[in-house]
């Protein structure tokens, strides 16, 4: 070797820096002056030299460029393979450290698994209903188009007209766009038997509005929607795979909607939903632009914002439309109507319309497990506390022999991030499973639920909340250590030091007893709220009765008689089965989700002053036997209907409210149709029922026959009702095959949808406060369960650090007993600090809880109280094992240590 | 690209893709040199005739030193100069008899072709 190792390289690169382009430039300048002297010795001048050399050389610029780059990358592959083998080690000398610990760790990890689990999986529900913008395209430019009429009753509002659809459409300027549409349970058959189904109507702009995109064929189109148009039909995602398997050739094939078939043109994509349905068709309206035109407002309403609009400039404009009604549709409407109803226009952003009180709700939730992730992670930082305490000795060490304090913080961050990053995955893995179990016990009236998936937004949370966790648990320690040499120079006991952190983790342990006291609180209101519930008397009798809904081909069943017919003859038959007590039938049923209509009224006699229209029933004989109702007076037969005697049963609150402290039996009641004097009579006055949910007061309520009288005409043939049947079993769910067969061997093309027991209906009513009962009910045990760890490990460790004082008390006399009680009063102590604070954040905090409470005062003393007590009790709990063990030291042991 | 070639019979043939990093390859397995070194090297095997773009020594042997076939140094010349030297590794000896071998293959195939004799 002619040339020797720089051996000062090495040092000087570290010196330096890494200077790739230096090094390149110079290697190079060796080249150009070794060919310099080269050609110089071979005859030619130094300029002449020179030149040749860089000649000789190449383009210097790009070569220098050329190899710099492949220095740089060398450089970073280098750099990255360190810094891999550098993380690599961390965590290996971490996850040693860890398993050396398994009682500190396994706490850790169970604690911040169930905090972080809880709030990933409420998170993600938050996100999919409240925060995500709703499916459709440019989603928050659409808006829900109402027609509010204070007049008929205080916050009632009814959807749109036809006339209305055609007048805003054509004359609106703030709305791009409006879609119409409405729904109905329909028979529908597709192969086998005629099931109940959602089939819904719309102008022929509804997908285009939504912006859905078929998944096979086409979609409805505004060429569906002319009157004489072919109807036909786009099927809903779901219902393609389930009554169709999903095939692919199902375009042209036909399902038979009321026994009418229809040709299928296409499918839609999946995840479309029209708000709150799962319909199963969509079909076109075919809506006639020449009418006839009536006041009719069924139609629910999607409009578009065209450009600047807001949903306020859009109800001004509609307010002024509104007013040229009477003009161009005079039969619809008149200028008195407009006038007594307060007609008016209801605009919202779409996406509140959806969500609705959901979204307050879900906040709140979404709070509590927060505040059980801020407990868990408060106990957590409280153990690295410990932690870092522990080896106190082991650092201070470490620190004199000159390791880098960047480095040791390193080292406790590998730690933490290891516990926070396992926990994160597990949290995942457990909110997986939590919302599994949300979902299927989730109120019906929570919205958007099909959306609710573990996704992207989820895991960005989890990501956020483990990383954030695991710089708390590292960074935590270090604000409170001293990075001293104390503990070394005190011979290894450090009380001072241990007294100020015992300070900053009692404080840590009261924070979390109040933060626990304001979550069972809220637990406990909601407990108490839907244990009213339970208690109040609804006015059914529950138990044993099963619905069955029955759709008949309206074609068949187009006139009174012959549904009234089918009704009566089923009603016959079903009784005449063994184990049926009584059968009646209903439009809808209490608590059932379905409305009660709302119908202008007029009393004879007529009372002094009452508006508002009143909610309607239309029943069979036996439905007041079948729900368990008790009727003052006597209820309708089959012999009334058939007679025509136009008998009528109405409910106490509308006695009450037509004819105070009067009579209510032999009065009449009608629905103002035409101007005849005829009238429905009164027979029977019904214990109020509470239809409209558990918590909301009975409504004033008429149930008229379901044919109606001469000279009274009401509606059209009942073709679509829900059958009741009370049994003397206690399952009634053995008698839906009989229910069914029997229905369709009368009438083979009836559709038989959903069997239901009363008993579910009502439970799926309190769906919504048995849910907030258990989400905070969780949250409530699990910030106890977590506090009452904490509190725990703070009384052991006072025990500990006081062995010696404890074996002084005993060796003086004091009692065993005396010893262990002073224990389990501090830890009482303690947690009433705690409570006490907690007690005040309480009276705020669950003034948001208000709406959601029934029959309990947000600041209900009664709850307070209880809980207050119950975690004093667990406190006195928690400290049993360490005073126990306070109790048993032996003086003699505890002084010479 | 044509920067590196042969001059044969005034003729200019160029070099294939590749070959001046066996050629690099070879120069190191007689010693340790720079790149000037291999550049004079080459000059000297080769009489002249071949000509070697000299800048582009150096994009090819960070490329090898990269890959591991060659170990790179600072070192001091024997006029006390610094200068960057280069030596064959194990993986590179390995690299430059494979590369010998298929270049054996190469020119054994072609020469088969091009002293091919019409039959007859």
């Amino acid at each position: 070797m002619n040339w020797k190792p720089d051996r000062y390289s090495r040092l000087r690169a570290l010196l330096r820096g890494e200077r790739v382009a230096e090094e390149v430039d110079e290697e190079f300048e060796h080249h150009l002056r070794l060919r310099t002297e080269t050609l110089v010795a071979g005859g030619l001048t130094a300029g002449q030299a020179r030149a040749e050399a860089l000649r000789r050389f190449g383009d210097v610029n790009r070569l220098r460029h050329e190899t710099a780059g492949i220095d740089h990358s060398i450089v970073r592959e280098q750099r990255r393979m360190e810094l891999v083998d550098a993380l690599r080690r961390e965590l290996k000398h971490a996850i040693r450290g860890l398993v050396r610990a398994p009682g500190f760790s396994a706490i850790a990890l169970i604690t911040l698994t169930l905090g972080m689990g809880a709030s990933i999986a409420v998170y993600t529900l938050l996100h999919a209903v409240v925060l995500n913008p709703l499916p459709y395209a440019d989603a928050d430019r659409l808006v829900r188009i109402e027609s509010a009429v204070p007049g008929i009753g205080p916050g009632t509002s009814w959807g749109l007209s036809p006339a209305q659809y055609f007048h805003y459409r054509e004359r609106s300027r703030t709305l791009s766009d409006l879609v119409v549409y409405s729904s109905w349970g329909a028979s529908l058959q597709a192969d086998r038997e005629a099931t109940i189904g959602r089939v819904l109507t719309s102008s022929g702009n509804l997908f285009a509005v939504l912006g859905a995109k078929p998944v096979l064929g086409r979609l409805i189109s505004p060429s569906d929607d002319v009157p004489g148009a072919t109807r036909v039909g786009v099927l809903g995602h779901e219902y393609w795979q389930s009554a169709f398997g999903g095939d692919a050739k199902v375009i042209g094939k036909t399902v038979t909607i009321d026994a009418r078939p229809i040709e299928i043109v296409g499918v839609v994509e999946a995840g479309l939903a029209i708000p709150g349905q799962d319909i199963d068709v969509f079909m076109a309206r075919r809506f006639n632009p020449e009418g006839p035109f009536y006041n009719e407002h069924q139609l629910s309403a999607i409009g578009r914002l065209r450009g600047g609009a807001t949903p306020e400039s859009v109800a001004a404009e509609l307010s002024r439309l509104i007013t040229e009604l009477p003009s161009r549709y005079p039969i619809a409407y008149t200028s008195q109507f407009l006038n007594e109803s307060g007609f008016s226009p209801g605009v919202q952003m779409l996406q509140a319309a959806v969500v609705g009180s959901s979204a307050k709700t879900l906040w709140i939730l979404f709070g509590a497990v927060a505040v059980v992730l801020l407990i868990a992670c408060a106990n957590v930082a409280n153990l690295f506390l410990v932690r870092a305490e522990s080896r106190r000795n082991e650092i201070a060490i470490r620190n004199a022999l000159g390791a880098e304090r960047a480095h040791l913080f390193i080292q406790s961050l590998a730690e933490s991030m290891t516990i926070a990053v396992a926990a994160g995955v597990a949290g995942v893995w457990l909110a997986y499973g939590a919302l599994r179990v949300l979902i299927s016990v989730a109120p019906t009236t929570l919205p958007r639920l099909e959306e609710v998936h573990l996704d992207s937004s989820a895991l960005f949370f989890a990501a956020a909340i483990t990383i954030a966790a695991g710089l708390l648990f590292a960074l935590f320690p270090q604000v409170r250590m001293h990075f001293d040499y104390g503990p070394l120079r005190e011979g290894g006991r450090g009380l001072t030091a241990s007294r100020a952190q015992l300070r900053v983790r009692s404080a840590l342990v009261a924070l979390q007893v109040a933060l626990a006291i304001v979550l069972l609180s809220a637990a406990g209101l909601m407990l108490r709220s839907f244990s009213h519930m339970l208690a109040v008397e609804t006015g059914i009798d529950e138990t044993n009765v099963l619905a069955v809904d029955i759709v008949l081909p309206y074609q068949t069943y187009s006139t009174h008689e012959v549904a009234t017919q089918y009704w009566q003859t089923l009603s016959d038959q079903l009784e005449a089965l063994p184990g049926v007590a009584h059968v009646g039938a209903g439009l809808s049923l209490p608590l059932d989700g379905g409305g009660f209509g709302c119908a202008v009224l007029r009393a004879k006699p007529a009372p002094a002053n009452y508006t508002g229209c009143i909610a309607n029933n239309i029943i069979t004989p036996g439905f007041f036997e079948a729900l368990g109702v008790r009727v003052r007076g006597r209820v309708p037969t089959w012999a009334d209907i058939q007679a025509g005697t136009g008998a009528i049963v109405i409910t106490e609150a509308l006695a009450k409210y037509l004819w105070p402290n009067q009579d209510p039996i032999g009065k009449g009641v009608r629905v103002p149709q035409n101007e005849l004097d005829v009238y429905y009579q009164v027979v029977g006055v019904a214990e109020d029922i509470r239809s409209d949910g558990v918590d909301r007061p009975a409504p004033a309520m008429v149930f008229y026959p379901v044919k109606p009288i001469e000279g009274a005409p009401l509606w059209q043939a009942r073709n679509a009702m829900t059958v009741l049947v009370r049994t003397s079993m206690s399952n009634p769910e053995q008698l839906a095959t009989a229910v069914r067969r029997t229905a369709q061997q009368l009438e083979r093309g009836a559709a038989i949808g959903d069997v239901r027991t009363m008993e579910q209906v009502v439970r799926r009513s309190m769906s919504g406060t048995s849910f907030n009962m258990m989400l905070l009910g969780v949250a409530g045990v699990m910030a106890l369960l977590i506090s009452v760890v904490g509190l725990y490990g703070v009384i052991a460790y006072t025990v500990s650090r006081r062995r010696s004082e404890l074996g002084i008390r005993l060796a003086l006399g004091a009692a065993r007993s005396d010893v262990g009680g002073m224990v389990v009063m501090q830890s009482v102590r303690l947690a009433a600090i705690g409570v006490t604070v907690g007690l005040f954040a309480t009276l705020f905090t669950t003034q948001m809880l208000a709406s959601m409470l029934f029959g309990v005062k947000p600041t209900d003393p009664l709850t307070l109280t209880a809980v207050s007590f119950l975690l004093l009790f667990v406190a006195a709990l928690a400290a049993f094992v360490p005073a126990w063990r306070a109790s048993s030291v032996s003086p003699v042991e505890a002084l010479k240590s | 690209m044509g920067l590196h070639y042969l001059m044969v019979n005034d003729m200019r043939v160029d070099l294939l893709q590749g070959t001046l990093d066996m050629l690099i390859l070879k120069a190191l397995s007689w010693s340790s040199m720079h790149g000037y070194g291999i550049s004079s090297w080459l000059e000297q095997m080769t009489n002249s005739s071949l000509v070697v773009e000299e800048g582009s020594l150096y994009p090819a042997l960070h490329r090898m030193a990269k890959r591991g076939w060659v170990k790179a140094e600072w070192g001091v010349s024997e006029n006390n100069r610094r200068a960057k030297y280069y030596t064959l590794t194990a993986l590179g000896r390995k690299q430059l008899l494979a590369e010998a071998a298929a270049w054996d293959r190469f020119t054994s195939v072609i020469g088969q072709v091009m002293t091919a004799q019409p039959a007859g």
